[in-house]
């Protein structure tokens, strides 16, 4: 693994010392600048928004909850349809079979405390079932019947019985108390139950908006016509509820009254709580729309832990893309509605929808740090495309400025130095020998050069004085062959003093010695030879 | 030089070859130049009525022939500078002054190494 290792530092080095064209390295930079402009422009589409699929994702996951919580409440509501309505037949059955035991009619009851309260100790049980069986927090059965048609309510006064779970909470739902809220006193002593601390012996009908007119209109089954009504108060209490209305109709069509069950605003907070989330708390709605307004005043409003809803707002309804907004006045929700049937037979058309909200504040939040996490990332990115980008630079000028620092300092480098660009070697090159061809050209000798042409010149004084007669004939520039004419000497006298010559000059041959000469002379140096 | 040679060139031709040879004038041996034969020794015998023309020949040929041989002689004769005589490599010395020859050495006492020994 060392070795290895050795091996592949060893590669790098050598790597190193090979000269790179610019070219490559003006690439390599440029693809640099590239990356660096593509992380900005990303930066850019990050701080935009362009990346996050935050809308998407947040309609994919409100859908998903919509329809679930969708098909929860629908399927609550109609089992509790189902209930209220075998409620009705039974209370129905039950009321005609005592009154044709007595042989009287329903409007008969009217004024006679005792005929109602035997009633109500016949429907009781029923209603009792009924509110131990049905997923709601209270029943109730109201008689087309008062015990006082002399009083001034007298109208809108009606004897029934409606019980209701008094402690309800989240901590507790399991063992609930049942109290008794409306109806004859003496069934609550009888049962042993606690009266409701606003107790009142008769409903007012009033307060049940489209009871009378249930109750008013004959019918010939109880689903033919059945109604939700909107939230409302409880009368003297702070609570408000959602009653399902079921008409009790007799055989012979008259409507002895209605009945059905109560889901009360607090109740449906504990049965559908807030659903913590990625985008924040999920608010499921069961209201009225009207206008492109939610009323969530006249519906009900699951728990709203982690937003400001208090349940009275009417919310305008801005249709989106991905989602709608829900918009108070003060505060901004977003989300979707569905609507549902809830009732039957009414001629009023109110439109009701599930619809499920959450704070465009968390939204928002969760978006920022989502957009955050995204510019972080891009800014990163820029940061160490930028530092390579400075890096590769200062490497692609590094070689070509000390190249430079060595040209101004008359420091020509060496042949075999790399400057590690090609292009910058050649020019090196260039100039060291342009530089070379001036020095000659005025005179100046390399080094080298110079130290032999000393040494040759220092030798000279070695020759005889035939020698450098014979010397002096070269230096004018005669060939071997004109010697012997010039000197008057032989040929083999010519041949001796140039062996002579040549072993004690340190030369090989005549041209390296004519080599000499002309160098010589070219600098000027010929005369120091004399 | 080539001509002092050819001064001192003597004829030792034959109708055959051409030859020329110089006397040193130091220790007085000749020196023969290469034989050279005339292209038309054997025609020149046949073909009398050619005669002249042949002599020409002869003569022209012996000129080159006496220009060749001063040119061999090139090779070995020198002139001493201070007699003036034309001495022959073995009497020619390389001096460290000045190339002598050597009664011309002997006489100033200047010692020196004969061109060929």
């Amino acid at each position: 693994m060392r070795n290895k290792l050795k091996e592949i530092r060893a590669l790098n080095a050598f790597a190193k010392k090979q000269s790179v064209g610019m070219q490559r390295k003006l690439m390599l930079y440029w693809v640099s600048m590239i990356l660096v402009v593509f992380a900005a422009v990303i930066l850019l589409l990050s701080v935009a928004g362009a990346f996050s699929r935050n809308d998407e994702q947040l309609h994919e996951v409100l859908e998903l909850h919509l329809k679930n919580t969708q098909d929860n409440l629908v399927n609550h509501l109609d089992r509790l349809t189902a209930q209220s309505l075998h409620l009705s037949k039974e209370l129905s059955r039950e009321v005609e079979g005592a009154l044709v035991q007595e042989g009287i009619s329903l409007q008969q009851v009217n004024d006679d405390p005792q005929r109602l309260l035997k009633l109500q100790e016949i429907m009781y049980p029923l209603i009792n079932a009924t509110l131990q069986t049905a997923n709601c927090n209270g029943a109730y059965a109201i008689l087309n019947a008062t015990a006082n048609t002399a009083l001034a309510v007298a109208d809108h006064s009606r004897s029934g019985i409606h019980l209701r779970y008094s402690n309800l909470s989240a901590s507790s739902p399991v063992t609930p108390t049942v109290v008794y809220f409306r109806g004859i006193p003496d069934i609550a002593r009888q049962k042993d139950l606690e009266l409701h601390n606003r107790w009142n012996l008769e409903f007012d009908t009033d307060q049940i908006p489209g009871s009378r007119e249930l109750m008013d209109a004959p019918l010939e089954r109880p689903a033919e016509r059945y109604f939700w009504s909107h939230r409302i108060d409880l009368k003297d209490t702070w609570e408000s509820a959602m009653l399902l209305c079921v008409p009790i109709v007799g055989s012979d069509g008259t409507v002895y009254g209605i009945c059905g069950v109560e889901i009360s605003a607090l109740y449906f907070q504990l049965s559908y709580p807030t659903v913590e989330g990625q985008f924040g708390s999920a608010v499921t709605v069961l209201a009225p729309v009207q206008d492109s307004r939610l009323l969530l005043s006249e519906g009900l409003v699951g728990s709203v832990n982690g937003t400001y809803l208090d349940g009275q707002e009417a919310l305008r309804i801005h249709q989106g893309r991905y989602y709608h907004e829900y918009d108070t006045g003060t505060d901004r929700y977003i989300g979707l509605h569905q609507t549902i049937p809830l009732s039957k037979g009414e001629a009023e058309d109110t439109a009701w929808a599930v619809a499920i909200l959450v704070p465009q504040d968390s939204y928002a939040a969760y978006t920022a740090d989502v957009q955050k996490t995204w510019v972080i990332a891009a800014l990163v990115l820029l940061l160490v495309l930028l530092a390579l980008s400075f890096f590769l630079a200062r490497r692609f000028v590094r070689p070509i400025t000390d190249s430079l620092k060595r040209f101004q300092q008359e420091e020509l480098p060496e042949q075999g130095l790399s400057s590690g660009i090609s292009e910058v070697d050649e020019l090196a090159e260039f100039l060291n020998a342009r530089a070379r061809n001036q020095r000659l050209e005025q005179g100046e000798l390399p080094p080298n050069i110079a130290e032999l042409f000393d040494q040759f010149i220092a030798r000279k004084d070695l020759l005889t004085e035939a020698e450098r007669n014979i010397l002096r004939y070269y230096m004018d520039g005669h060939e071997i062959a004109e010697i012997p004419d010039l000197a008057f000497i032989s040929m083999s006298t010519v041949r001796k003093h140039n062996r002579s010559i040549y072993g004690k000059l340190g030369v090989a041959s005549r041209d390296e010695l004519m080599l000499y000469i002309d160098l010589l002379r070219r600098c000027g140096r010929l005369q120091e030879l004399f | 030089m080539i001509q002092l040679l050819s001064s001192h060139l003597e004829d030792s031709s034959t109708p055959q070859y051409f030859c020329f040879s110089i006397r040193c004038e130091v220790c007085g041996e000749f020196w023969y130049s290469s034989s050279i034969p005339f292209s038309k020794a054997a025609q020149a015998a046949e073909y009398r009525e050619k005669k002249e023309l042949y002599d020409a020949i002869y003569q022209r040929e012996k000129q080159r022939a006496r220009l060749t041989a001063g040119q061999e002689a090139r090779e070995r004769f020198s002139q001493c500078p201070i007699c003036r005589r034309l001495v022959c490599d073995a009497c020619f010395l390389i001096c460290d002054e000045m190339d002598l020859c050597r009664e011309c050495a002997a006489r100033m006492k200047e010692s020196g190494e004969p061109v060929a020994p």
